[in-house]
């Protein structure tokens, strides 16, 4: 030991004595094993992807309890988000039913001219605008106001001879030009004829429900997107929870020579997973919520003639959803373990 | 097969570790590391497995310059050597087996392969029986013989082990270096670090001492104290660069 004591010196190793008892060697067979080659081995895509999921599996049940409350919370968050986005969807409906039910009613004067009253149908049959145009004649009126008021229909009965009410057109317009601009335009058009009395729509009652259902759009549209933030801020801490607990791991994983997709992927998967998990129950909770509201709000409000039109996300939005709740957790958790791996020792 | 040229490693804010270390390590060498804790022998064999990069030098293992690969490239280096360690770095979460074929795994070998590849391992270290327990009922010399069979299991070029036998009594240290000794008979490059004289001596085997980051000996024979130096001096042939450029 002469030359290397000179610059050397032990920290008390626990096997300096054993070097004056050497004992032979034993032969393990190693050399014979080097002659042995095995396979040389390639990370295939499904032998990837089996790791990822094995490993993200491991990583949600190993602490079920830990799992369930994130994904209890994201569920929760994302129950808000999914309302949200039932708003929205709804108040499309209500916009959509509202400008169908708008019409234009185009009162004529008394001694309208048969000639005239050919004139303004032909202009509005060639107005690609009007989707449909019913001429409602004096007596049709008449006959109309006694059905539809009935408590009232005898004294209907002695303006038959001397009936007040005009004769009109009753004119839609076809849903892509729905707008109060385009019935404003319509309206001063048609006031130019010399035989039209009076054009009439529901002008203000369009426009003050368009702006309250587009607020509502905003509101829920706004409510979604910063809950799919919250969401998604709470996939990346739960991910960085997991990437501390597993640390030893992953310095080991890095210590063989796994690649970089190997380490990172099971988190991935775990996020896309979390995301589901959690996306399925916000679509319950959102369900649920929705369901019993309806049902309170039609009971209470039976005269509002809107609640057989409501409904919940139709399947293929949900779907959409779902995909889009998966894909945030994704990327949540990828840009999470970028982050914390990234610096790690080893 | 491994060139530390010039190969500083200073830690923030001013900590320094290497002092221009230079050596090289040749294809099938079994290599001793040793000195006093803090001489940077670690240190060594990380800049060596790519753990850390030189502030300044450079490193080349396997015809890779390590300063210049990216993370691929250094897992890419790990999967052609097994590193082993004094805390053995297993993974509690997984059986004797499944550690043992974990480097397999991360080569894409399939599941049945690296089974027998790992359970053929265990048994040539003697851990046959132990192949489906958790790493952690096993005692120290047996977690460690875990960890030296998961580093050969893949048959690498090269074994980096830091204190292998640091936490061992007498006889399973003995078996540890008796079995990197018969990876070193199979081909295998070997370099170990330890502050371990009594193993020095035992194998005899070429040993670079470290003191305060600088090469401070290169002992061909470290039982007679023959240096690289001396049996060139002595025109005994042989080396070809080698050396220390600081500390010598």
């Amino acid at each position: 030991m002469t030359g290397v004591a000179h610059h050397t010196m032990t920290d008390g190793a626990p096997s300096d004595e054993a070097a004056a008892t050497v004992r032979p060697s034993p032969s393990f067979g190693l050399e014979k094993m080097w002659r042995v080659q095995g396979s040389e081995g390639r990370l295939h895509r499904r032998e990837i992807l089996r790791h990822h999921l094995i490993g993200a599996w491991s990583h949600l049940r190993e602490s079920p309890a830990f799992t369930a409350t994130t994904t209890v919370i994201m569920g929760v968050v994302l129950s808000l988000c999914i309302s949200g986005i039932v708003l929205i969807y709804n108040a499309h409906i209500l916009l959509e039913y509202a400008r169908s039910s708008v019409g234009l009613t185009i009162f004529l004067r008394d001694d309208a001219a048969f000639e005239s009253r050919e004139q303004l149908e032909r202009y509005l049959r060639a107005d690609a605008r009007i989707g449909s145009v019913r001429f409602e004649s004096k007596e049709e009126a008449l006959e109309k106001l006694r059905l539809e008021t009935p408590a009232v229909s005898s004294l209907l009965q002695g303006l038959e001879t001397r009936n007040p009410l005009p004769s009109s057109y009753a004119v839609t317009v076809v849903k892509e030009y729905s707008s109060p601009a385009i019935y404003q335009e319509l309206r001063r058009r048609l006031q130019q004829f010399s035989d039209v009395e009076l054009v009439q729509y529901n002008n203000s009652l369009l426009g003050e429900l368009s702006e309250t259902l587009q607020l509502i759009g905003w509101l829920g549209g706004g409510a979604a997107f910063a809950k799919s933030f919250v969401a998604a801020g709470i996939v990346a801490l739960t991910i960085l929870i997991s990437v501390d607990r597993r640390r030893h791991e992953i310095v080991v994983m890095r210590l063989v020579g796994a690649p970089e997709r190997f380490i990172r992927g099971p988190f991935v998967v775990e996020g896309v997973a979390k995301g589901l998990l959690a996306g399925g129950l916000g679509i319950a909770g959102a369900a649920l919520g929705f369901s019993v509201l309806h049902h309170i709000l039609a009971s209470a409000l039976p005269f509002v003639p809107v609640w057989d039109r409501i409904a919940f996300l139709p399947t293929a939005l949900l779907a959409a959803v779902l995909v889009v709740v998966g894909t945030v957790g994704g990327i949540a958790s990828f840009g999470a373990v970028r982050r914390a791996i990234g610096p790690m020792d080893a | 097969m491994i060139r530390f040229h010039r190969a500083h490693k200073t830690y923030p804010p001013h900590q320094i570790a290497l002092r221009g270390v230079s050596t090289v390590i040749d294809k099938g060498e079994f290599v001793f590391v040793a000195g006093a804790s803090g001489a940077g022998k670690s240190t060594l064999l990380r800049l060596g497995y790519g753990a850390e990069r030189a502030t300044q030098g450079e490193v080349v293992v396997a015809g890779r310059t390590i300063n210049q690969l990216d993370r691929e490239g250094v897992a890419s280096l790990r999967r052609e050597v097994g590193i082993i360690f004094q805390d053995y770095k297993l993974l509690a979460s997984r059986s004797v087996l499944e550690n043992v074929a974990f480097p397999l795994e991360v080569r894409g070998i399939g599941r049945e392969e690296r089974s027998e590849r790992a359970l053929l391992i265990l048994k040539t270290v003697g851990l046959g029986d132990k192949a489906h327990v958790p790493p952690m009922t096993l005692s120290g010399g047996e977690q460690q013989r875990v960890a030296v069979a998961r580093a050969l299991v893949h048959q690498p070029r090269i074994i980096f082990a830091d204190e292998p036998t640091g936490n061992l009594d007498r006889d399973m240290a003995n078996l540890v270096f008796d079995l990197l000794v018969e990876a070193n008979l199979a081909g295998v490059t070997v370099v170990v670090a330890t502050h371990s004289l009594s193993i020095i001596d035992k194998l005899n085997k070429r040993t670079l001492v470290l003191d305060r980051g600088q090469i401070i000996g290169d002992y061909l024979d470290p039982r007679r104290g023959v240096t690289r130096e001396s049996r060139a001096s002595s025109g005994m042939g042989e080396p070809q660069e080698v050396g220390t450029t600081a500390a010598v």
